[in-house]
C-alpha cells in the first residue's frame, strides 16, 4: 500500500518538475503597441525573426490605434492583466507609476538590455525614484517645417527671429492672399509655440521641472498670452477660430485642405512625425525643408519641447519577465531589428540602431536634418527640461480652453493670466 | 410542470446571466463608485457626498453641459415631434409610390446614429462646405457653422430633427390605426381638414405621441456621436453634451468616481422628467376603451 502511494506521488512529482521545465523554456509574452499600418507591419515581421532566434518564446502582438489605446491599457492596468511590455507615452507616468511602482525596474535586466546603449539624460527622464520604469525610444523635440511652395511663391526666404516670421507673413499674405499663413500651429502647437517664445525671453518654463507648481509669473505668462494673440492677430498662425471653422481644431495638419493645397507655409511639429506631414502633399517629402529654429537674439534657452517620445516597459506581474526583458533588447537595440524597423517605431535612442540607419541611408534625408537639429541644440544646451505634468491630460485641457478663450476673443492675456495659473497650481497639487 | 419550468430558466439563464453581469452590476457598481475617488489604477477611496458637493458648488462645466442638454433636448424633442407627425401625415394619403417615399423618409435614421453621417455633417456645415457654397450662390456671406458659439449647436439640431424616421414610421402606424368612420362623420358635419386634425386625429394619437416622446427625450439626454465628431464639443464647450462629459472624465482623465456621479445625475434627471410626463399624461392622453373599462 505504502509504495503503491509512493509511486503515484513520485509520478506526480516528476509530471509537475517535467511540466515546470517545460514552462520555463515556453514561454508567451505580450506586446501591445499603437500605431500606424507600417509600424505594425514592421512589428510584426521583427516578432518572427525575434522567435526565429529565441525558439522557445513566443510574442503575442496586440495592437490598435492610438485612439481608445491608453483606456484599454488603464482598464487592463485596473485588472492586473496588463501586457508583459507596453509601449507607452513619458507622460502617462504619473498616471501609471507615480512613486515609480507601477512597472518592474528595468534596472533588474541589466544583464539583458544593453542600457548603455541609451544617452543618460534620457534614462533619467524614465527613471522615477530610482526605479527605470521602461527603456527609452528616440528622442522627440518640436520645430519649424515647411512647405516649400508657398515661400518660394512669394520668394520669403524661411524666418530665423520671430521679427522675421511676422515679416513674413504679411508679405506672404500681401503677395499671396488671405488664406496663406507662414505657420498651422496644431492643437498643442498654439501655446507651445508662443511657450518658446516666452521661455527663450524669460528663460523660465510654465511648469518647474523639479516640482509640480508653477514657475512663471503672472507678468510672464501675460506676456506668453499676449504673444500668442499677436500671432494669431499678425497673421502668423493659422488661428484656433479658423481651424474650429474648418471642422476641428484638433485635426492633424496633413488632414486640412489648406495644407494640401500649399496655402499653409509650414507646421510647427515634432521632429519624429515629420514624415507624415507629407502623406497628403502631391510632392511627398520632397516638398518639405527643415527651417532653421525661430529664436530671440541672445536666448539661452530654445524653448522647444524635447523629450523621449515613448518607452517600452515591462509589466511587475509578468510571468516571463525575462523573456520580455530579452524581447525589449531585441526590439529597442538590435541592427538587425533596426533594419526591419527603420524609423516606423520612431527614430531609435539606441545608438547602434541609430548607426545603422543613417550608415545605411535608412532614414529620410530630412528626417536626419530634423532629429540633427534638435540633438544640435541639445548639445549646445539650449533644449530645456519639461515637467513630466506639463503634458497631464488635464494641464493640456487647461491650456487649450484658456487658448481656445483668448483666440474667440472671450478673455484676454490679463484676465486669463492669473487664472491659469491659479487653476494650474490646484490641478498640480492634486497630481 | 416543474420540470418544463426549469427547462424555461435554463433557456433564459444566458440571458439573465448577461443582464446581471454587463447591465445590473456596472449598473450597482457606478452608483457605489460615484462616492469614491476611483482613479481606475489603484483602489478606489470612499469620499461620501464629495463628488456630487463638487458638481453642484464647484463645477462650472457640469452646470454648461447641463445647460447645452437641457436646451438641446427643448429645441429637438418637439422639433423632431413635429416634423415626424407632419412627414407621417403626408405619407398617410395613399399616393402614387408612397411605399418609396415612405422607405426614403426613414432611410436617414437608419442612416443618422453612425459616424459616418456625422463626418459627412461636419463637411457640410465646415467653413467652405456645401452649405456654405450654397448659401453663396444666393448672396450670403459664409456662417461659421462649427466655429460660433451661437450656430455650433445648431447643427447638430439639424442632424438630430433630420433623424425623425423612427418616430415617423409609429406615428405613420397610429394614423393607420385611427377609425375612418370617424373622419367620415366629422366630414358630414362640415369640419375642414385642420379641425379633424385637431380634433380627431391629435387625441386619437396622443398615447403614440407620449410613447415617442418619452423615447426621443431619453435619446437626447444621451446624445453623444453628433456633437463628439462634429464639434468636438466646442466651440468654448458650446456643445458639450453630459455624454460627452461623462466620456472625458472616464476616459480621458480616467476619474471613474467622478464620471460615475455624473452618470447618477443624469440618470436621475431623465427619471425625473420621464415622471412628470407620466404623471401628466393622465390629463393630457386618451386610451381609447378607457372609459369603458371605467364603466
Amino acid at each position: 500500500m505504502f509504495k503503491r502511494k509512493t509511486l503515484a506521488a513520485l509520478t506526480f512529482t516528476a509530471l509537475v518538475s517535467l511540466t515546470s521545465v517545460a514552462l520555463a523554456e515556453d514561454a508567451t509574452i505580450r506586446f501591445a503597441w499603437w500605431g500606424n499600418e507600417a509600424r505594425a507591419a514592421n512589428t510584426l515581421k521583427v516578432i518572427k525573426l525575434f522567435e526565429e532566434k529565441n525558439p522557445g518564446i513566443k510574442v503575442k502582438a496586440e495592437y490598435s490605434g492610438y485612439d481608445g489605446y491608453q483606456t484599454r491599457l488603464s482598464t487592463q492596468f485596473a485588472g492586473g492583466t496588463e501586457p508583459d511590455i507596453m509601449q507607452i507615452l513619458l507622460a502617462w507616468l504619473p498616471m501609471f507609476s507615480k512613486n515609480g511602482d507601477g512597472f518592474s525596474d528595468i534596472n533588474q535586466f541589466s544583464s539583458l538590455i544593453k542600457l548603455d546603449e541609451f544617452p543618460k539624460s534620457t534614462l533619467d527622464q524614465v527613471t522615477v525614484n530610482g526605479k527605470l520604469q521602461g527603456v527609452p525610444i528616440g528622442s522627440t523635440g518640436f520645430l519649424f517645417l515647411y512647405n516649400k511652395e508657398p515661400w518660394q511663391k512669394a520668394g520669403i526666404p524661411y524666418p530665423k527671429t520671430w521679427d522675421e516670421l511676422f515679416e513674413a507673413a504679411k508679405l506672404m499674405q500681401e503677395k499671396l492672399g488671405d488664406e496663406y499663413y507662414p505657420l498651422d500651429p496644431t492643437t498643442q502647437g498654439s501655446f507651445l509655440i508662443s511657450l518658446s517664445w516666452a521661455m527663450q525671453k524669460y528663460n523660465v518654463n510654465f511648469i518647474d521641472a523639479n516640482e509640480p507648481k508653477v514657475a512663471m509669473s503672472e507678468e510672464q505668462v501675460a506676456d506668453w498670452l499676449r504673444f500668442f494673440k499677436k500671432l494669431e492677430n499678425d497673421h502668423a498662425l493659422v488661428s484656433i477660430k479658423a481651424r474650429t471653422a474648418m471642422g476641428g481644431a484638433s485635426k492633424p495638419t496633413s488632414q486640412m485642405p489648406d495644407w494640401v493645397e500649399g496655402k499653409w507655409g509650414g507646421v510647427y511639429s515634432q521632429d519624429s512625425t515629420l514624415t507624415s506631414r507629407a502623406d497628403t502633399l502631391t510632392g511627398g517629402l520632397n516638398q518639405l525643408e527643415v527651417g532653421p529654429y525661430i529664436m530671440l537674439p541672445d536666448a539661452k534657452t530654445a524653448g522647444t519641447m524635447s523629450r523621449t517620445g515613448f518607452i517600452y516597459s515591462i509589466s511587475k506581474h509578468s510571468e516571463a519577465p525575462e523573456a520580455a526583458a530579452k524581447f525589449v533588447n531585441f526590439l529597442a537595440t538590435d541592427p538587425e531589428a533596426a533594419r526591419i524597423i527603420g524609423t516606423s517605431r520612431a527614430i531609435p535612442a539606441s545608438k547602434t540602431q541609430w548607426d545603422v540607419l543613417t550608415k545605411e541611408q535608412l532614414i529620410p534625408k530630412i528626417q536626419e536634418i530634423g532629429t540633427g537639429q534638435i540633438m544640435e541644440l541639445d548639445e549646445k544646451g539650449l533644449v530645456p527640461r519639461f515637467s513630466l505634468y506639463f503634458e497631464h491630460p488635464l494641464i493640456y485641457k487647461l491650456l487649450f480652453n484658456t487658448f481656445e478663450e483668448l483666440s474667440f476673443d472671450k478673455t484676454t492675456p490679463e484676465e486669463a493670466a492669473p487664472k491659469l495659473i491659479k487653476e494650474a497650481n490646484r490641478i498640480l497639487s492634486r497630481l | 410542470m416543474y420540470e418544463s419550468k426549469r427547462l424555461g430558466y435554463l433557456f433564459v439563464l444566458p440571458f439573465i446571466l448577461g443582464i446581471l453581469a454587463f447591465n445590473l452590476f456596472p449598473f450597482a457598481a457606478s452608483f457605489a463608485l460615484s462616492f469614491t475617488d476611483y482613479p481606475l489604477i489603484g483602489a478606489p477611496t470612499y469620499i461620501g457626498l464629495e463628488n456630487y458637493e463638487k458638481m453642484v458648488f464647484d463645477d462650472d462645466l457640469f452646470w454648461k453641459s447641463l445647460t447645452v442638454t437641457v436646451s438641446f433636448a427643448v429645441i429637438v424633442v418637439p422639433a423632431r415631434l413635429a416634423v415626424a407627425l407632419f412627414i407621417a401625415q403626408v405619407l398617410n394619403f395613399k399616393l402614387r409610390g408612397i411605399n418609396f417615399f415612405r422607405a426614403a423618409y426613414y432611410l436617414p435614421t437608419i442612416l443618422g446614429g453612425s459616424i459616418a453621417i456625422s463626418v459627412l455633417w461636419k463637411f457640410l456645415f465646415q467653413q467652405k462646405g456645401l452649405v456654405n457654397i450654397i448659401l453663396d450662390t444666393v448672396g450670403i456671406d459664409p456662417i461659421p457653422w462649427l466655429a460660433s458659439e451661437r450656430y455650433a449647436v445648431w447643427t447638430i439640431v439639424a442632424l438630430n430633427t433630420w433623424q425623425f424616421g423612427a418616430a415617423m414610421v409609429i406615428f405613420l402606424a397610429a394614423l393607420q390605426g385611427v377609425p375612418k368612420s370617424l373622419y367620415e362623420a366629422a366630414e358630414i358635419d362640415g369640419a375642414s381638414f385642420w379641425q379633424q386634425f385637431r380634433n380627431v386625429t391629435l387625441p386619437l394619437i396622443t398615447p403614440v405621441i407620449f410613447f415617442n416622446m418619452v423615447m426621443q427625450i431619453v435619446n437626447c439626454f444621451q446624445e453623444f456621436n453628433a456633437p463628439y465628431m462634429i464639434t468636438e464639443g466646442g466651440p468654448l464647450y458650446s456643445t458639450y453634451f453630459m455624454a460627452i462629459y461623462i466620456y472625458d472624465e472616464a476616459f480621458k482623465y480616467f476619474n471613474m468616481g467622478y464620471a460615475s456621479a455624473l452618470s447618477w445625475v443624469l440618470f436621475f434627471l431623465i427619471v425625473s422628467i420621464a415622471g412628470v410626463l407620466f404623471w401628466s399624461s393622465k390629463y393630457w392622453v386618451f386610451y381609447s376603451g378607457e372609459k369603458e373599462r371605467a364603466r
